[in-house]
């Protein structure tokens, strides 16, 4: 069963800078990829962030709207979190899953190509962006 | 209007904040957990709040061990309408925002040259604990080569439409690139405080603006 945690309003304003924060990173390292082919530290690093901002997001939004987040490590849980909030809970969780998928390959495998860190970015900006409409100020 | 609270703008009772958590849930939430989410009310006053809207058929209550558990009744006719206004309050800053950039293109006139004006938020609005009677605090900083005529229509017209769309004084301080370089150089007070809180929304991030200053030194 997911463990599921109390959020405080403090908490979600620090998870909502974090992902800004993450999110800001990726796509900084996005820019310094200096082949579109074949696979990169710097793809690596701005797909991790991305991974990073997406989490930090979508605990930032289940914080704001449920007042909880599922416990770090509960991948499973938070997606399913995720999922019960409005609006748009369905695509965030969506797009989280996406996130996470990759979360473990990209830990403990090798560097990861520039086509799957742009993707996980632009996951990750809908996460981020998304917090707006919980009215969440990082 | 507040802008840390804007849902007061339509509803300045408990039932509008029960409402508002219960828009962004689908989950049963108890009274308690809804006034701990809405940072508002007692539980038992949130219950009473709660239960006025069973009464009114937009909130559904079922029993789940000992705990009532309380969620939106989405099939109620009004919920649209209810959901639609707590989207819009929980998007109020942004779209302040965006007539702060609307009103900036429209004086500014050439996109280039606006894209070239930071603009962030900073005070008691961008902390979250405004007031009903909070003045809307932002930092415009503007290329050196801007003419003084151009930056104080800016100034003037992002000044009268914030106050047109909140209800709320907008305080404005505007500097040109070359003074606010000044201002972080001398170790003016503001800067820290723009440093610690301002939120850029437009142009470039003020706190990439006062590294680059500081680092430039």
């Amino acid at each position: 069963m997911a463990r599921i945690v109390d959020v405080n309003p403090a908490l979600v304003r620090q998870r909502a800078g974090a992902a800004s924060e993450f999110l800001q990173v990726a796509e900084e390292r996005l820019e310094f990829i200096r082949a579109e082919s074949g696979e990169s530290a710097e793809a690596q690093v701005a797909a991790s962030n991305a991974i990073a901002a997406g989490i930090s997001a979508a605990d930032a939004i289940c914080g704001k709207a449920l007042g909880r987040r599922a416990n770090d490590g509960d991948h499973r849980g938070a997606v399913e979190l995720l999922d019960s909030v409005k609006p748009g809970g369905s695509k965030l969780a969506l797009r989280l899953s996406k996130l996470l998928s990759d979360k473990s390959q990209l830990q403990y495998g090798g560097y990861c190509s520039a086509a799957v860190a742009r993707s996980l970015a632009r996951e990750a900006r809908k996460l981020v962006e998304a917090m707006n409409e919980f009215g969440i100020r990082s | 209007m507040n802008l840390s609270d804007p849902i007061r703008s339509v509803s300045t009772t408990l039932e509008g904040k029960a409402l508002r958590v219960l828009a962004h849930s689908t989950e049963p939430l108890t009274g308690a957990s809804v006034a701990r989410i809405a940072g508002a009310g007692s539980a038992p006053g949130m219950r009473l709040a709660l239960a006025r809207l069973v009464s009114d058929g937009t909130v559904q209550t079922r029993r789940v061990g000992a705990a009532d558990t309380y969620t939106a009744n989405r099939r109620h006719i009004m919920w649209p309408v209810i959901e639609s206004v707590v989207y819009a309050a929980d998007m109020a800053l942004s779209r302040v925002e965006a007539v702060v950039i609307e009103s900036l293109g429209e004086s500014i006139g050439d996109p280039i040259q606006a894209a070239q004006v930071s603009i962030s938020l900073f005070g008691s609005v961008a902390r979250g604990d405004s007031t009903l009677e909070s003045d809307v605090d932002l930092l415009i900083v503007f290329p050196t080569t801007f003419a003084d005529d151009l930056v104080q229509n800016a100034i003037d017209g992002v000044s009268v439409a914030v106050t047109q769309s909140t209800g709320n004084p907008c305080n404005i301080y505007a500097a040109t690139s070359e003074r606010f370089t000044q201002l972080v150089t001398s170790g003016d007070a503001m800067v820290s405080s723009w440093d610690r809180e301002a939120r850029t929304f437009h142009g470039p991030d003020v706190r990439r603006m006062i590294r680059d200053a500081r680092g430039n030194v």
